[in-house]
């Protein structure tokens, strides 16, 4: 053997091979890995930046209609000239209007939400001049708590555990890293004047007056200073209301003569609001030993702290500091009676993600170095995991450097990577290893040459890799985001296996891997039993042609089979709608995941009062709290639960309405049950059953945060248009077809029941011959029906200012009665009922009008069960709707084109499909092109390296091999071929070939040895058999261990069954198909190169 | 072969987690003795409320007659008094002057008269002598008739001026309770200005103010349930008058509703007047039933298990033995008649028996 010139690999090898500065480098490594694993901030999910904006607009008294003509439109399309706005989505209510922004992912937030206050300052003068001040917020996911601490007590009420868990909130604050403490539910401290509107009327008090004499009295302020004596003194006025008692005996006229006291014309109370809301609850259940306990059973009234950490953060850490610190002042000030649950901790849940999966990461290590010990000897199975360790510890301390969290989805990138980067160690190893048995005297110079010898092909396949993994970080939008970590986590742990292979396996090989204790052998006689059954299996296709041409239809068939499994519930004849074929693999982007919490929804007509939502929920809280999986629910009933991220997406937050209630539900941890979260969803589902046949207009939803980033609904379905009547005739007919669908369920829509109002309609001529304005009539009526603050009391002692609200209780609201009461005064003085005034009409609510993207838009959502997938439901329900008519309007449908269709509701009425489905088509667009560009790119290296532009299609031929695998695979598990699972198959294309490359390099070496193609061919696969078979294994190793994921159980499914099928139908089919085009193929060997010049011109087999 | 106990090993170490844990058991159901109710809707008042004030049907206002000054006020405010009782003596130096001199008139003519009959003798003696002309006689009679003329003018004159000292000493016309004292000792009273003012107590009447959509409703003897604020029972009255004419200002029309003799009640005292304009059918639960829990307000509702189920209820005031319920409730629901606080959420009742 001469010395060849050396490439790249081998002067890495050389270098280093006996170099002081490899032991050195390794120690450095592994002290460098330790401290990125240990201060590298946890997290369970990435975070993703979705920045959005809301911004409020209120002009009293204008209806729906008005508001978005005048408010909403004009501002939506102002607000969206901002540049980097994905959506906007905008409401007109009666009065108030309110448009949300969000931005694209990865959008600086700081910059979105000044554009937008500025383009709000540049409209202001737009709107009309009775409209009040924007509001503007930004919705930061920074904002979403990570800790929730319940109080909860049979005990004591809300308004006693809203005081304890305002206490325990303002301590929290002092944590360093805590940046937003909420308080839900619970009543506050208020002086309430309850007015008697007969007393009013006796006395000849309006209401008007008595509010103005509230606010008048209750003024503090430094009036002025005072020199004398040589010193300055303050002038104070002291006016404050300070006690209840001065409240009380607060003069608020006089009446004949004699003083008119505020006690006079109604009771002052100091304490909560006796009418409520909101509610909100807690009960445990058959999970937490307090369900047997005799003074926590039941719903116990709860108060709810909710705790956010600042941005890069740990949230480790934060969680467990915020629960040392409420476990301190439980200790101190919580009575006994009042339940502390911690109801939410993130940090603990990505403590043990993190902590669970570093483990399997080191069962998927020792299960790695299982297969190789008896493979290659436990010395050579110690070099290659010696590689482990130090690629991961580089890998984490990139991590750390650049910003990036250790969470699930990175953690899962090292699992994943594991198969794939031990193989750069074993190749090298072994063809070291082979070398060394083959028998050599000189042990530095061999490793340096094997090491040289697959150091192209070993690049090549790694470059591959790498070119795959890298461009999945070009997936846009909130998956490109999530999933952003797989990318840069795996191509830095190839690369980086790469480089440590040439690196160190030479130098611990020629340190630590024995002797051969053989004589040297020749290569062609030294087959092992294996490598000869190899042989004895290839050979007859390489020489019988018939037989070959059988070989490559047989994979031919089995492709085309493979890919049908997916595609046969598209095209069969039953039509898409149903249960699978048998043998069908089912599309979903979003796989199922268990969770330890999901929400539950109910929502009741809009005219419900809140006693009856909440009988309701008390119902559902039964069949909850029955359930041996929960070990507590929260109930919310009027107000919206604590939001997580899913929630903050889907617009959870702005569920207020006495219609409304929310019930939170936490499992048993996830490690300590068998039953998936979807099973306790499923079986609640099926018990809610008769709640929602006793109660029809109930909507019941559910939500499990999705295993990737959140959308709106699974289906959901935005139907445009001009005129809202027509939009809620078509939304009704939409909603229906919804309902009659295979696996639908959750359905939902956005309009709302007819709700009945009254209405105060002023006879402006009675009005004027009594001498009242109709602006006093308003403020009136709203002073006693709303109850107005007209002041805030300071008590000593007290932390916030205590409100002082004047009201009517609520026996005398919404009575028609009432008005009889109600005096106005004119300019005389007369004190006139408004009753006399006005008459009451009842008329319809004002329903609100919405907005998505400038258009206006009314939404019909559902989700999927398992026995379906979004896919199959809209291409079912869009047959049907397409086409639509209803009032002689018609419906067309769109959005299931791989670019999002913007609304345009010019040529009439349109229904856009969303959701999941939008989700999918972006993905599955940004995926066909990323595998389009990985596959390209790999062809491009390979033409560049073997100089030739269909030698690379034989080795790429390993990629649709792997295809075969991959939908059978996704039956045999059982699971839907989901989002991960298309990025095990990118990540497959990258793997697979590696196999077909090493092959092909090998019969060239084995041809410029002067073998001829024939019996190169034999041996090349006989001989990279071992180290095949060995990658492969563990690359299915390391993969198994995700199996336990819901979320990348697609991925593992991919790159397990794609690795087995593609390895051995390459090992099969490539030697045969290679022998058969290089026949007439003689320049393929020849392309290597000038670096062996000796191998030249060798004759060619003579089979 | 070791690949394959590889991957056994590690897929029974994957699936070791095992099963699901033992749910732990709710607590113990206690059972209460307890009676229930059905609740049901029935027909209740539609009522329509006003405020007024109880006034009496009698008030005098007592003044002078004379002009004079007022010497003394013998009552004070809130005095009773009876019929006939003296109220006030007004100055009477005047009147006195004016009866002394009529007294001296009355003498004076008491004394001419006396001087006149002895003249008119004297000249009848001598005409039965024939002293005398029969004209000396006839003009003798004259002056006596004339003389007792002036006797009777100048007794009247007297009886006049004492009359006028009678009115001096201010007694009260009517049994009732001094409500207003106008003037004080020194004070000149005069014709009109009223001194005191005595209102019966006997007969007293709620004064209210109905607006004009309601007053339709209102019909002469109807029942009005007055309740004053400063007694604690309902009087039971009826729609005495209504005053036909309303104010074109504040649209009010006066309502009077009569009201028994009650221990207590005072005219001036601020009341409310119930007044009945229909019916409507609601829900009623008895006031025994409502219990709070958590700071909810509601009810136990039973269901088929006889267990226990705590229901919020938003109620209103509205009907005389319990409370309306807005809503929360349905009629034939069973509730827990009298709930202790020992009753919670799951507990059970023993006995089924239903009070309608």
């Amino acid at each position: 053997m001469s010395e060849p010139r050396l490439n790249s690999a081998g002067i890495i090898a050389r270098t280093f091979v006996d170099s002081k500065l490899t032991p050195l480098f390794v120690v450095a490594i592994l002290l460098l890995a330790l401290f990125a694993a240990l201060n590298t901030p946890r997290e369970e999910n990435p975070q993703i930046l979705v920045p959005g904006a809301q911004v409020t607009f209120e002009l009293p008294g204008a209806t729906s209609t008005e508001v978005e003509r005048l408010i909403v439109a004009p501002m939506e399309a102002r607000l969206r000239e901002i540049e980097g706005i994905e959506h906007s989505y905008a409401a007109a209510m009666p009065g108030m209007g309110r448009i949300q922004l969000q931005f694209f992912v990865g959008t600086d937030k700081d910059a979105a939400i000044n554009r937008v206050r500025q383009k709000v300052a540049e409209g202001r003068h737009l709107l009309p001049a009775a409209t009040k001040e924007p509001l503007i917020q930004q919705v930061d996911a920074d904002d979403v708590a990570i800790v929730t601490v319940t109080l909860a007590s049979n005990r004591y009420d809300d308004y006693a555990l809203r005081r304890l868990a305002e206490r325990i909130g303002e301590r929290l604050n002092t944590i360093e890293e805590v940046s937003v403490t909420q308080i839900h539910g619970g009543r506050e401290r208020e002086i309430r004047v309850n007015l008697d509107p007969a007393r009013l009327q006796a006395f000849g008090v309006t209401m008007n007056e008595g509010i103005a004499m509230v606010a008048a009295s209750n003024v503090s302020a430094v009036v002025g200073d005072l020199v004398g004596d040589g010193q300055r003194r303050s002038v104070y006025l002291r006016g404050r209301l300070p006690s209840l008692e001065e409240i009380r005996r607060l003069p608020l006229g006089a009446h004949r003569g004699q003083l008119i006291y505020l006690e006079d014309i109604g009771d002052v109370v100091d304490g909560p609001v006796p009418e409520r809301d909101a509610l909100t609850r807690l009960a445990f259940g058959p999970g937490d030993p307090r369900y047997s306990a005799d003074d926590s059973v039941g719903e116990m009234a709860s108060v709810t702290v909710s705790v956010a950490k600042k941005p890069h953060t740990n949230s480790v850490r934060v969680s467990r500091d915020i629960l040392e610190q409420v476990a301190k002042m439980k200790a101190q000030f919580v009575p006994a009676g009042v339940e502390v649950v911690t109801t939410r901790d993130d940090g603990q849940i990505a403590d043990h993600t993190v902590n669970s999966l570093i483990f399997e990461l080191a069962i998927a290590v020792a299960a790695v170095m299982l297969v190789l010990i008896p493979f290659l000897g436990l010395r050579q199975a110690m070099i290659v995991c010696l590689a482990v360790p130090l690629v991961l510890g580089l890998t984490l301390t990139i991590d750390m450097l650049t910003g990036f969290t250790i969470n699930r989805i990175s953690l899962f990138a090292l699992i994943m990577s594991l198969g794939m980067l031990v193989d750069d160690a074993i190749v090298v190893m072994e063809n070291i290893h082979r070398h060394y048995e083959q028998g050599t005297t000189d042990r530095l110079r061999s490793a340096v040459l094997a090491t040289h010898e697959i150091g192209t092909p070993t690049t090549m396949a790694t470059i591959t890799i790498v070119l795959a993994f890298a461009s999945l970080s070009q997936l846009s939008g909130m998956n490109g985001a999530f999933f952003k970590s797989v990318s840069v986590n795996v191509s830095v742990a190839v690369g980086l296996s790469l480089l440590l292979a040439f690196l160190v396996v030479p130098w611990a090989s020629q340190r630590w891997l024995p002797r051969s204790r053989h004589a040297p052998v020749h290569a062609a006689t030294g087959h092992s039993p294996m490598q000869r059954l190899y042989i004895r299996i290839i050979t007859p296709f390489l020489d019988d042609s018939r037989r070959r041409r059988w070989l490559f239809v047989g994979v031919g068939l089995a492709l085309v089979a493979s890919l049908m499994m997916p595609a046969w519930q598209f095209i069969r004849p039953a039509g898409i709608s149903g249960p699978l074929s048998f043998g069908g693999v089912g599309l979903a982007i979003m796989p199922v995941e268990n969770h330890n919490t999901f929400s539950a929804t109910l929502d009741m007509p809009e005219s419900t009062p809140i006693e009856v939502t909440d009988r309701v929920a008390r119902e559902f809280g039964k069949l909850v709290g029955r359930h041996p999986m929960v070990t507590n629910y929260l109930s919310y009933v009027g107000m919206p639960g604590v939001l997580d991220f899913a929630g903050q997406v889907n617009g959870a937050g702005a569920r207020v309405g006495a219609n409304q209630a929310e019930i939170r539900i936490n499992l048993i941890d996830k490690a300590a049950r068998k039953t998936g979260s979807r099973a306790v969803l499923d079986e609640l589902r099926v018990a809610a059953e008769p709640l929602l046949a006793r109660h029809p207009g109930l909507e019941l939803r559910f939500f499990e945060a999705p295993p990737g980033p959140p959308t709106v609904a699974t289906v959901l379905a935005n139907i445009h248009g001009p005129d809202p009547e027509v939009l809620r005739a078509f939304s009704a007919r939409v909603k229906q077809e919804f309902q009659k669908t295979y696996g639908m369920v959750d359905v939902y829509d956005s309009e709302v029941a007819d709700a009945e109002q009254f209405d105060i309609v002023v006879d402006k001529e009675k009005a004027v011959l009594s001498g009242v304005t109709t602006a006093d009539i308003e403020q009136t009526i709203r002073a006693l029906m709303a109850g107005v603050v007209v002041a805030e009391v300071q008590i000593p002692g007290e932390k916030n200012p205590v409100p002082l609200r004047i009201r009517v209780p609520r026996q005398f609201e919404v009575d028609p009665a009432l008005l009889d009461r109600t005096l106005v005064r004119n300019r005389n003085g007369d004190a006139v009922p408004v009753s006399e005034l006005t008459h009451l009409v009842k008329a319809r609510v004002d329903r609100p009008l919405l907005r998505k993207d400038n258009e206006p838009v009314s939404y019909v959502g559902g989700n999927v069960i398992d026995i379906s997938a979004p896919a199959y439901a809209i291409l079912d329900m869009d047959r049907r709707l397409d086409g639509l008519e209803v009032n002689g309007e018609r419906l067309t449908t769109g959005n299931l084109t791989l670019e999002p269709q913007i609304p345009n509701t010019v040529d009439g009425y349109q229904l856009l499909w969303d959701g999941e489905i939008r989700v999918t088509l972006d993905v599955f667009r940004d995926m066909s092109q990323i595998l389009g560009v990985v596959v390209v790119l790999i062809f491009l290296v390979l033409v560049a390296n073997y100089r030739s532009f269909t030698l690379p299609l034989v080795g790429m031929t390993a990629i649709p091999l792997g295809m075969i695998g991959v939908f059978p695979g996704h039956w045999l598990v059982g699971i839907k071929f989901s989002m991960t699972s298309m990025i095990g198959v990118v990540a497959l294309a990258g793997l697979v070939v590696r196999n077909s490359l090493l092959i092909i390099d090998f019969i060239h070496d084995h041809q410029r040895e002067g073998h001829g193609l024939r019996e190169a061919v034999q041996l090349a696969g006989a001989v990279r058999l071992r180290p095949i078979l060995l990658t492969s294994a563990a690359m299915i190793l390391g993969v198994l261990v995700l199996f336990r994921d819901p979320l990348f159980i697609g991925l593992a499914t991919s790159l397990l069954f794609g690795t087995i099928a593609s390895t051995v139908l390459t090992l099969l089919a490539l030697p045969p198909l290679y022998y058969r085009l290089a026949k007439s193929r003689p320049e393929w060997v020849q392309a290597r190169g000038s670096d062996t010049p000796g191998l030249h011109g060798m004759p060619e087999g003579q089979h | 072969m070791c690949t394959a106990c590889g991957i056994a090993a590690l897929s029974l170490l994957l699936s070791a987690c095992g099963g699901d844990p033992k749910p732990n058991a709710p607590p113990e159901a206690r059972v209460f003795e307890a009676a229930t109710t059905v609740v049901a809707t029935r027909e209740i008042p539609v009522i329509y409320t006003t405020t007024g004030t109880v006034v009496s049907d009698e008030r005098v206002e007592i003044s002078s007659r004379t002009a004079a000054y007022v010497r003394t006020v013998n009552v004070r405010e809130g005095e009773r008094v009876q019929l006939g009782q003296l109220l006030a003596t007004l100055d009477s130096q005047d009147i006195e002057a004016d009866v002394r001199m009529a007294q001296a008139e009355r003498d004076k003519a008491l004394a001419a008269s006396a001087d006149a009959r002895r003249d008119l003798e004297d000249s009848e003696k001598l005409l039965a002598k024939g002293m005398v002309a029969q004209a000396h006689r006839r003009k003798a009679l004259l002056l006596q008739q004339s003389a007792d003329e002036s006797l009777q003018g100048a007794e009247a004159a007297l009886a006049r001026a004492l009359s006028e000292r009678q009115y001096t000493r201010i007694l009260s016309p009517v049994a009732g309770v001094v409500v207003a004292r106008h003037q004080r000792a020194g004070d000149l009273a005069s014709p009109g200005t009223p001194l005191v003012t005595v209102e019966s107590d006997t007969a007293l009447l709620f004064e209210t103010h109905a607006v004009e959509q309601r007053v339709t409703d209102i019909r002469i003897g109807d029942p009005v349930d007055v309740q004053i604020d400063a007694l604690r029972a309902p009087i039971r009255g009826e729609v005495l008058r209504l005053v036909a004419s309303g104010d074109p200002v504040t649209r009010g029309f006066q309502v009077k509703v009569s009201i028994p003799p009650t221990q207590g009640l005072l005219p001036g005292m601020f009341g409310r007047g119930q007044f009945t304009i229909g019916k409507k059918q609601a829900l009623v639960v008895p006031a025994s039933t409502l219990v709070d829990r958590g700071g909810l307000t509601g009810v136990y509702v039973v269901d088929a298990g006889q267990r226990l189920n705590f229901r919020w209820l938003r109620t209103e005031h509205g009907a005389a033995d319990g409370f309306v319920v807005l809503a929360g409730l349905e009629p034939n629901e069973r509730v827990i008649v009298a709930p202790t606080s020992r009753m919670r959420e799951g507990d059970r009742i023993a006995a089924a028996g239903a009070t309608p």
